[in-house]
């Protein structure tokens, strides 16, 4: 019964979704009240309802109800149960449902925090989020229902790909979902802006912390995905170009342009077509992305799913919505006056800097993922576009921007002072050099050029902090008055500096994993020992082995220093029985703080006790990731500042009362 | 019953929920549009609060602080300009009956009404959920149901036999025997009691398939050219037997006429005057043969038995289970005993025996299976696994 | 400055911005793509030159040619309908790398007519085949399907 309940539940959440969207729409239409006020119940029915479907698809993946054809394609009666529960999203239906889910989640989270939202601009967001919520909605019941049964029930089931039987895809797809989804409510914003005609510093003020929600989340969810191919995939890459990872990438350059622009439109009322059109554009490439994994067109690691009936639907899907918002846009944006006017030099430049840098790159990596589609489509010449490409463009246009970085936050707006700020900085320039130079020369003996990029990580790094050590004013006000005030800064201020600092921590473990990095293939037998990059690394043991749902032949290598161990790995060789797939897992040793030692194992060469062993030493990579942990906090950070929270007027009514009675107008404030 | 009840209370709760305004009276929860602009005028106030914290810690110049503050005083004026301009064009306060009509007819008629068309159309409301540990132990009771039943039955049997070999020419006691003696598994005994029963009493169309079928039991789920004979008296006799027309069905799928066999149990499987267990099993070995046709033209193998036939088949009653599943597990029994490099069909066979309940034959299997595939660890260890998911303790079988 | 004149300051750094992005992608789209090739491709082009840069060789792992070299490099052979290449790859080869298997090799041609792959590519799906693999052997009429997967179970997913 639970399965069917959540089917029909399914269904329920189309037709809720359904007048989630037509009913406040005739509210707005004419202007009646009670409609506008029910979109946010709506809203919340629409979510406890496709809730409750995604709960009975998990109890049937936790019960093996191999009724299901869902559940029979994708799991085991003797995997571990986290991986039952994940396999509820490793398949294309499960994460579609997961997909709906997390759109419904963020329109209830307006319907619940958006007590400071005008009735009227709420219940648009709604209706439009609603209206997603139905494309996809029925993309699921039409094209990939999760709630296929299958009668009579087959007594085992096919087990989930066991690439994605990891503890990484645990969390990796519902925090990229969260992010990718997120960007929905930016979107319906952008476009109920434009039905209402009412785009303005308060409607960025309103947008402003969901956009940074899902900022956060994709952020980590990039990352999550990135250390998971890290480790699960044995290739010893942190990012690939790949094209399911580009088009995680894009929304979120996009995404950081819009936390860029909304600033600009909330403080000086400027900018305002382009937010909207990022706003839009945000949305538009987490359908892309999802349009171009799902539909199956790339040749990709990650692809799991090709249908071409799928993928035609979420091309309509995609077409309707972009294109529909932009003719909208279209329509409105003659119509806008703009705000505030500025120099180029100023807090506002360097914000258009930064989008113009961040739309920029955005353009080179879709051209790169898309222009092999297109190739073959023209000439039939199969082509791939891989990391040379995303390199030779994407590093070029990022430069300018980290170097432009720490500017920023030290301009005023309208008018800057560069060559104040300049100054601000030059200490910090020094430091970057020689510590830049130290590294180079004294440590690694690694040519001049690298030097740079160590510089310029540096100087984001330290650069970041200029502006709260400004406002601190430790030189004009001493230590601990310096301090208090220190203390005393709105939270957003320290959310920022975090974030760039974090950005550049991120950039230093690029750079020093990229400059330092060191390979080696070997045969090793058990027994040998080796010396690479000035360790040690003894080949213990080779022994097979049996986990819950496979087997394995696991090596035991001592990775040594001197005389002194620092660890043991164990890289394995698994065969899964189920879907009898060898999968690869790496052997990894953190040595020092942030460096690694990473093994995997290959093939026994025929004919011989050997056995091929790759290994690499990774200089500095876990920064890559403690770099986005310090961009998630510091977004976290900012949600906390009380600034973004503005309560609703609660009192206004009644102030509006006294002040009618009274019969004059309220006292200026 | 119980299924719809509870998704109407689904979806009353749903409903509920999402027009919960209208639900507190239209007064209160309405919002208008003068305090829609106070929302604005909200933002506007926090920026001057803003501004005059930044310009109190002196992170912003008070020229700066005072450019920014007029321009947010001109923010607040235009909300104001534009609340004076939309104050003849409020929101109606006044409920219309038209917008209390629409609501209703979505809460009360679109959303119910469409969810159930849908529903009805794509879902499976009567199919329950199956999770594998309920069915597994469902399946062991059934086991333990047809062991008792079974001994039951033999205490029967230990006394009519008692009777019997003091009057050997008692028909009717043979006849009563023999369908027992065959739930029982004893094939050889039953034949002999049919033949018994046939000599005394006479033909009748019920003992001659009966006959037949423990002949094709006997040889392995093969219809032999004798059983075949018998089925085709059985239905001279009358063509409306059961038993007869599934197994003259079952001849024809042997010999590769899967046409004859195809229209034969089309026909059975629609006649609502047969007996419904072999109606079923007609219906179920008539989807065997859609599937496997091609297969089974290639290799000329009877239809293959899946779990779903055994599961199919426990719905029937004991003497007809007997017959087709022992036919059809001894039929894959012998040929994996000939062509022992067929996973698939050990797995089959091991499914069978642990469905039917028979340890020796569960044994019997595993260790062929084992001896079969010694030197290939992976299908060794696929088999293993496979095992296991069905809840046996394989080490017991493989020490 | 004039407003004219910031406006102008502000257009001219967004087009200076753009061209030269214009510029790196145009650059980078016709000298850090790969082209796609197949044995035969490989074999008999007439213009040697069509071999020069970064290349994708795709075909299928000619059954009984890999070999591992002392220095742990493998050597192996990739075939289409018509004809062979040898590979010289130094690495791990990918999990589902198999004899009779369609794999993706990226890397240079050698002027001795060997490839030397730093990547060789092989999906993580027993019954996948390369798109581009499957699609040059169905022009050659060399497409056996998916028949000849191991575990045809799962050829449907």
């Amino acid at each position: 019964m639970i399965v069917e309940l959540g089917h029909y539940a399914l269904v329920l959440g189309l037709a809720l979704s359904l007048a989630q969207m037509v009913v406040p729409m005739i509210g707005l239409r004419t202007n009646d009240a009670r409609m506008l006020a029910v979109a946010p119940s709506l809203t919340v029915a629409t979510f406890l309802v496709i809730a409750v479907s995604f709960a009975a698809l998990t109890w049937a993946y936790v019960t093996s109800d191999f009724s299901v054809r869902n559940v029979w394609a994708n799991s085991f009666s003797d995997k571990p149960m986290i991986f039952k529960i994940t396999g509820v999203w490793g398949n294309h239906e499960g994460s579609m449902l997961l997909w709906i889910l997390t759109l419904a989640l963020f329109g209830a989270l307006v319907a619940f925090f958006g007590g400071n939202l005008p009735s009227r601009l709420k219940a648009a967001v709604l209706s439009v989020q609603g209206s997603v919520t139905v494309a996809f909605a029925l993309f699921i019941l039409l094209t990939s229902n999760p709630f296929e049964r299958l009668s009579p029930p087959p007594l085992e089931g096919r087990d989930l790909n066991p690439i994605l039987q990891d503890i990484g895809l645990a969390i990796h797809p519902p925090l990229l979902y969260l992010g990718y989804v997120g960007f929905s409510i930016c979107f319906s914003f952008a476009v109920a802006a434009l039905i209402e005609g009412r785009i303005d510093a308060a409607w960025a003020r309103w947008v402003r912390p969901w956009t940074l929600v899902s900022w956060v989340f994709l952020t980590a969810g990039i990352s999550m995905g990135s250390y998971w191919a890290y480790y699960e995939l044995g290739w010893g890459g942190w990012w690939f170009w790949d094209p399911v990872e580009n088009a995680s990438f894009m929304p979120w350059l996009i995404g950081t342009a819009l936390l860029h622009s909304a600033l600009v439109m909330e403080k000086r009322e400027a900018m305002k077509v382009w937010t909207i059109l990022l706003a839009i554009l945000a949305f538009s490439f987490s359908l892309l992305g999802t349009f171009l994994v799902r539909s199956g067109v790339l040749t990709s690691v990650h692809s799991f799913a090709t249908d071409p009936e799928r993928g035609l639907f979420i091309l309509m899907i995609l077409v309707f919505f972009i294109g529909g918002s932009l003719i909208l846009f279209a329509l409105r944006a003659g119509t806008l006056r703009n705000g505030g006017m500025f120099h180029p030099v100023s807090r506002e430049g360097a914000l258009v800097l930064n989008n113009l840098f961040l739309t920029t790159a955005t353009a080179t990596v879709l051209v790169g993922t898309l222009y092999p589609l297109l190739v073959e489509a023209v000439s039939g010449e199969k082509i791939s576009v891989g990391a040379p490409y995303f390199n030779y463009t994407f590093i070029p246009l990022m430069i300018p921007l980290l170097m432009a970085v720490p500017f920023g936050p030290l301009l005023a707006w309208k008018r800057g002072n560069l060559a104040a700020a300049a100054e601000r900085l030059w200490l910090t320039a020094a430091i970057s050099l020689v510590a830049a130079l130290a590294i180079a020369w004294l440590v690694y003996d690694a040519p001049i050029l690298s030097a740079f990029a160590y510089a310029l990580a540096f100087w984001l790094i330290i650069g970041s902090f200029a502006d709260v050590w400004q406002k601190a004013g430790f030189a004009k006000n001493g230590w601990s008055k310096g301090w208090a005030r220190l203390k005393g800064l709105p939270r957003a201020n320290w959310g920022t500096a975090l974030a760039h600092a974090g950005l550049g921590i991120t950039t230093l473990g690029i750079v020093g994993v990229t400059t330092l990095e060191d390979e080696t293939v070997l045969r090793m037998t058990p027994g040998d020992t080796t010396s690479f990059a000035g360790y040690d690394v003894a080949f213990n043991s080779l022994t097979p082995g049996k986990g819950p749902n496979f087997t394995y032949d696991k090596g035991i290598f001592t990775i040594s220093r001197d005389g002194r161990v620092i660890g043991t790995v164990e890289p394995e060789k698994r065969v899964y029985v189920a879907s009898r797939m060898p999968t690869t897992e790496a052997g990894i040793q953190t040595v020092g703080l942030f460096s690694q030692y990473y093994l995997a194992l290959g093939d026994a060469v025929e004919g011989s006790e050997d056995i091929v062993v790759r290994i690499w030493w990774k200089p500095w990579v876990t920064l890559i990731w403690y770099g986005t942990v310090v961009m998630v906090a510091a977004g976290l950070i900012s949600l906390s500042d009380r600034r973004l929270r503005i309560g609703a007027p609660v009192a206004a009514r009644r102030r509006r009362e006294a002040a009618l009675a009274a019969a004059k107008p309220e006292p200026a404030e | 019953m119980v299924f719809w009840l509870t998704v109407l209370a689904l979806t009353a709760a749903a409903i509920v929920i999402g027009f919960r305004p209208m639900l507190r009276g239209t007064g209160s929860a309405a919002p208008d549009r003068v305090e829609d602009h106070e929302h604005d005028i909200a933002v506007y106030r926090h920026q001057l609060e803003e501004l005059a914290g930044e310009e109190a810690r002196g992170s912003i110049s008070p020229v700066e602080a005072a450019q920014a503050r007029n321009e947010i005083s001109r923010r607040i004026l235009a909300v104001e300009d534009r609340l004076t301009a939309a104050g003849a064009t409020g929101f109606s306060t006044v409920p219309r009956r038209s917008g209390a009509a629409t609501l209703a007819l979505f809460a009360l008629v679109f959303i119910p009404g469409l969810t159930l068309i849908i529903y009805t159309g794509i879902g499976s409301p009567a199919y329950e959920a199956q999770p594998l540990a309920m069915r597994l132990e469902a399946m062991r009771d059934a086991a333990a149901a047809r062991n008792q039943t079974q001994d039951q039955l033999r205490d029967l049997v230990v006394r009519a036999e008692d009777h019997l070999r003091d009057n050997p020419d008692d028909g009717r006691g043979w006849d009563v025997l023999a369908p027992v003696y065959f739930r029982l598994g004893e094939v050889g005994k039953s034949e002999t009691a049919y033949r018994n029963a046939i000599r005394l009493l006479g033909e009748t169309p019920q003992r001659l398939s009966g006959l037949g079928e423990t002949m094709v039991t006997a040889a392995g789920g093969i219809v032999t050219a004798d059983a075949s004979a018998l089925f085709d008296r059985a239905l001279d006799a009358n063509p409306a037997d059961a038993r007869a027309r599934f197994f003259a069905g079952l001849a024809d799928v042997q010999i590769g006429q899967y046409e004859d066999a195809r229209s034969a149990w089309t026909v059975l499987a629609a006649d609502e005057g047969a007996d419904m267990a072999w109606r079923a099993v007609a219906q179920q070995s008539l989807a065997r043969l859609d599937e496997t046709a091609p297969a089974v033209e290639n290799s000329g193998r009877p239809p293959v038995l899946d779990e779903a036939t055994i599961e199919q088949m426990q719905d029937m009653s004991a003497v007809e289970r007997g017959s087709v599943i022992e036919g059809m597990v001894a039929s894959l029994d012998e040929r994996l005993r000939d062509q022992p490099n067929d996973l698939e069909g050990w797995k089959r066979l091991i499914r069978a025996r642990i469905v039917l309940d028979q340890d020796d034959g569960l044994r019997d299997a595993l260790e062929r299976a084992r001896s079969a595939y010694e030197d290939r660890p992976d299908e060794l260890e696929s088999l293993r696994a496979f095992a296991q998911g069905l809840g046996v303790n394989v080490e017991e079988y493989w020490p | 400055m004039t407003r004219k004149q910031k406006r102008f300051a502000v257009i001219f750094s967004a087009l200076a911005v753009l061209g030269g992005a214009v510029a790196l992608v145009l650059t980078g789209l016709s000298e850090q793509v790969t082209f796609f090739r197949t044995p035969t491709d490989i074999v008999s082009t007439a213009n040697a030159s069509e071999n020069d840069g970064r290349l994708r060789l795709g075909g299928l792992v000619v059954m009984g040619s890999v070999e591992t070299l002392d220095d742990a490099a493998v050597r192996f052979a990739i075939e289409d309908a018509n004809h062979a290449v040898t590979v010289r790859y130094a690495g791990i080869l990918p999990d589902l790398f198999r004899e009779g298997q369609g794999i993706v090799a990226e890397g240079t041609m050698q002027p001795d007519g060997t490839f030397r792959a730093d990547t060789v590519l092989a999906k993580h799906d027993e019954t996948y085949m390369p798109r581009e693999v499957a699609d040059a052997l169905k022009e050659q009429g060399a497409w056996k399907g998916e028949a000849s997967a191991e575990t045809p179970a799962s050829s449907d997913y």
